[in-house]
């Protein structure tokens, strides 16, 4: 398991170096396609310089594409808050917590309400969304 | 602005230059390439495709392995649970044969039953100190790391049978069901923490609107295997509210549990309703509440068989209310869209037991779905 991570990990670099180099072939092709421009040069060449220039423009998208998606599944697999919901059985008094392994929804607790000192029942446990 | 070197420089250009004849050689090329190795090439990108989903599964499938072992040693005070883990996770259950399917329902009940036991009982030679609901909790965890383990076998039985034969219709058909298999194994896989922590998950809805009603009731009684119920009274009628027995991870035998309750008032039952969670279709909201008539109840059918067998023996009408979910909100830690609907389940039954039975008549509530997390 740990191999895959390491391995994962490398990807990562690799894939974020590739990006970077991809930068700046488009930057140079694209600042080039501007100087010809600007200097009166042929349209093939200038032309060259714009294809090299959006083909590193897609790679660059698609490569961003890529890393954002890998880091949004990372993140939305990541466990969301799962809270409890505690109600006395007299007053009403409503007390939201953090989750602790025991609560189960409708266990009568052992703690007593901060207002009237009846029970508290545990009435909802959910995750946040 | 002067550029002295530029990609225009480096390969001339123009009809007849260099860069000219080159993308005539890549057109032309590239045209006969797509023709003769078109499908080999498609079938290296689905490869690849599947390879990367296949080596996800294998994360999936350790990591729930390693949660789970984790689990059993903490929460069962065992020494090292390794290869008790490993051993269930290659457990299998052969099916009833039903070449004459008379009585295979008895059949596939035995069988469940066996196995049923048979993880039960391993579960507490894992972990000898876990209590009644840690022991059910446990086994919910290590059947949905068998259930990971099962989707990555045999997605890397059918790449490898792809790879081997070269069958690019192999390997067409696995891409097809690679989204559905890669959302189950994510569903199984962020329901581990729920198993592990004892979180009630949104399968439990049913479970939930039960134990409203039976937090009114003055005392709940066992009716069958791992099935409580309770008697009380809603909108002047006598009502029976029925569900699994929490808090530990399990869905019970309703069937036997509805049964012992039609036989024990012999029958005279004017209306069955069960709540349940359904899985909802794509654009449907999530805690959304749909009516219909039937046995709500999922899993393989033997408990709907017995449902509708002393339903129809004594003519009892069936109605079913469900909330509506995802295969992923099913399993994993109810979200507050779906608890928050229970209220209004409750709404829904009390509907139509004031149009339905008449007053003084005698319903069963019977809540399904997992009741872990929930007394």
């Amino acid at each position: 398991m740990e191999s895959s991570e390491k391995k994962k990990s490398s990807l990562s670099i690799l894939s974020v170096l590739l990006l970077l180099f991809v930068i700046m072939i488009t930057a140079v092709s694209l600042y080039s396609a501007l100087g010809l421009y600007v200097a009166g040069a042929g349209m093939d060449q200038i032309l060259l310089n714009l294809i090299t220039g959006g083909l590193g423009l897609v790679i660059i998208f698609s490569i961003s594409a890529q890393l954002l998606r890998r880091y949004r599944t990372v993140k939305s697999t990541e466990e969301k808050m799962v809270i409890t919901v505690e109600e006395c059985d007299g007053c009403k008094f409503k007390a939201i917590r953090k989750f602790e392994r025991g609560d189960f929804i409708f266990k009568k607790t052992e703690k007593g309400c901060p207002k009237c000192d009846s029970l508290l029942t545990i009435t909802a446990i959910y995750r946040r969304s | 602005m002067c550029i002295k070197m530029n990609v225009a420089q480096i390969i001339p250009t123009g009809e007849g230059g260099l860069a000219w004849l080159i993308v005539q050689i890549l057109f032309v090329g590239m045209f006969f390439v797509f023709i003769v190795y078109g499908q080999r090439i498609q079938f290296q990108l689905a490869m690849l495709q599947i390879g990367r989903s296949l080596a996800k599964l294998q994360f999936m499938r350790d990591k729930g392995r390693g949660a789970t072992i984790k689990a059993v040693k903490e929460q069962g005070k065992a020494t090292d649970p390794t290869p008790s883990v490993d051993r269930f996770l290659e457990h299998f259950m052969i099916s009833p044969i039903d070449m004459d399917p008379a009585g295979v329902v008895w059949k596939f009940d035995h069988v469940v039953d066996v196995r049923d036991a048979k993880f039960k009982d391993e579960v507490k030679v894992m972990a000898p100190a876990a209590s009644k609901s840690e022991v059910n909790n446990l086994e919910n965890m290590l059947e949905a790391t068998l259930v990971l383990n099962i989707l990555y076998k045999v997605t890397r039985h059918y790449y490898l049978l792809g790879k081997r034969t070269k069958s690019f219709f192999i390997v067409a058909q696995l891409q097809m069901l690679l989204p559905l298999i890669m959302e189950q194994a994510k569903a199984f896989s962020m329901s581990l923490s729920a198993f592990a922590e004892g979180q009630p998950i949104g399968d439990g809805i049913g479970a939930i609107v039960a134990a409203e009603l039976m937090r009114n009731a003055k005392k709940t009684r066992d009716v069958a295997k791992d099935v409580v119920a309770a008697e009380l009274s809603i909108n002047g009628r006598r009502a029976y509210a029925l569900k699994a027995k929490g808090p530990g991870g399990s869905v019970g035998k309703p069937g036997d549990g509805l049964e012992k309750i039609i036989e024990e008032v012999g029958g005279k039952v004017d209306a069955i309703i069960m709540v349940d969670a359904a899985v909802k279709l794509e654009g449907e909201k999530s805690g959304s509440i749909a009516e219909g008539i039937g046995a709500a109840i999922g899993g393989i059918g033997i408990e709907r068989y017995k449902i509708e067998e002393v339903a129809k023996k004594y003519k009892i009408p069936l109605y079913a209310v469900v909330v509506k979910e995802s295969l992923i909100e099913a399993i994993t830690p109810i979200k507050e869209s779906i608890i928050k609907s229970s209220s209004r389940a409750l709404e829904v039954i009390k509907k139509i037991i004031d149009e339905r039975v008449p007053k003084r008549g005698t319903i069963i509530v019977a809540g399904i779905g997992n009741t872990i997390g929930v007394l």
